[in-house]
């Protein structure tokens, strides 16, 4: 089975550069975008095993590329990271889809331990073997 | 009787017309206190966001240093103190940057003048800076024989550096920047050009607006957004000029310092 990969999201080189350096060591497979545009175009080219996304980008909030990247992919694992720490702001990613919610400063082992979380869940659900009654699926 | 009607009119008028005039100013005043908190609202953001950015990503190094110990190579460890040695650095220029404001605002800026030399100055700047244009290409023209100005060198090397640091930022790695030093008939010149864009908005002289980086919602770019603001005021503080313009014939920026020469180094 391959590494899995990851998205990462953020217009900080900082960020992303942290982000490649700790998540490459531990066998994620780490791209990079610095805007929404960028991300939505990566996404629609190769869907990673989980988006890290921060929400202060400088072309489109990533609230709004979360929504995009929902019509396209429902469930597609999403972590914000984000330095917004206000409560409407954490209900309006987490009610537009993200999985999860990381304030910055973070803890890198956190992180990822979210970054697994959900990622799981999200495969879990996919090998659970469907039941069909009639034409209705579950 | 009908002047007594007439002064009750007048009296009249008259009060209403102060009492327009007061409401005006409450008016007047209830929008200053509207914009103050307004403006005081962007600059808690702004200073939130550029002192949380940094923390974060030293935070989430020293996390991983800490998480990961001996999981990670020789690479990845250096890598990642690296990130949070410039990461300090730049917390570090962000609350001198304020420090430096605060003192500019409030008028405690004593500048201490003496003979500089300019050339000596310029490479101390671009020693400094050298970190940060890692990926840029630097070079300096100094004018033989320039005369020595009578200057704060250390407020000239920060102001130097801030229009540096600004260059490294909005241009692409690859991007030459140049400091030329140069003197007219009673003028020192320092000139900062850059192979850029240039200065993408109508007015260049905006750029030296404080929290201009925030007020454009121009998030790509780390900074504070008081780096020029901060060297308009030093260059002035020292008697000078500065002024920014996108280069004639050619794509990039210019920032020109301007000092006045003394009397006997006129040419």
């Amino acid at each position: 089975m391959s590494d899995p990969s990851v998205l990462v999201v953020d217009d900080e080189p900082a960020i992303r550069r942290l982000l490649r350096t700790a998540l490459g060591s531990q066998t994620w497979r780490v791209m990079e975008a610095r805007t929404g545009e960028m991300a939505l175009r990566m996404v629609a080219d190769a869907v990673p095993d989980v988006v890290v996304l921060d929400l202060g980008l400088p072309d489109i909030d990533g609230v709004e590329v979360l929504r995009r990247l929902r019509q396209v992919h429902p469930t597609l694992p999403v972590v914000i990271l984000s330095v917004r720490d206000d409560e409407r702001g954490k209900v309006a990613a987490l009610e537009a889809g993200a999985d999860d919610y990381v304030t910055k400063p973070f803890s890198m082992a956190e992180l990822e331990a979210r970054m697994r979380s959900v990622t799981t869940c999200v495969t879990a659900g996919r090998d659970r073997p469907a039941v069909r009654i009639g034409r209705f699926e579950h | 009787m009908e002047q007594q009607g007439l002064l009750d009119a007048l009296g009249d008028q008259t009060a209403s017309a102060i009492e327009s005039v007061l409401l005006a100013k409450e008016l007047d005043q209830a929008r200053l206190d509207a914009e103050t908190d307004k403006l005081r609202g962007a600059l808690l953001t702004s200073i939130s966001h550029d002192l949380r950015t940094p923390l974060a990503s030293i935070l989430g190094a020293t996390s991983s240093l800490e998480s990961y110990g001996d999981k990670l190579d020789n690479t990845a460890r250096q890598e990642l103190l690296a990130t949070i040695h410039d990461e300090a650095e730049r917390l570090n220029r962000f609350v001198a940057n304020l420090l430096d404001m605060t003192r500019l605002e409030a008028g405690a800026l004593q500048p201490r003048k003496e003979r500089v030399d300019v050339g000596e100055v310029i490479a101390s700047a671009l020693s400094r800076a050298a970190r940060l244009l890692c990926g840029h290409e630097t070079a300096m023209i100094i004018e033989p024989d320039l005369p020595m100005p009578l200057l704060d060198d250390v407020l000239l090397e920060q102001a130097l550096f801030n229009i540096l640091d600004n260059a490294g930022k909005y241009t692409p790695p690859g991007t030459k920047i140049v400091v030329t030093a140069s003197s007219g008939a009673d003028t020192l010149l320092i000139r900062v050009t850059d192979g850029g864009e240039g200065f993408s908005v109508r007015d260049p002289e905006a750029a030296f607006s404080k929290f201009k980086r925030f007020k454009s919602a121009d998030r790509s770019r780390p900074g504070t957004g008081l780096g020029l603001a901060i060297t308009r005021g030093f260059i002035e503080a020292m008697g000078g000029t500065i002024v920014a313009r996108n280069r004639q014939g050619c794509s990039g920026a210019e920032l020109i310092m301007i000092f006045p020469l003394a009397e006997k180094h006129k040419k």
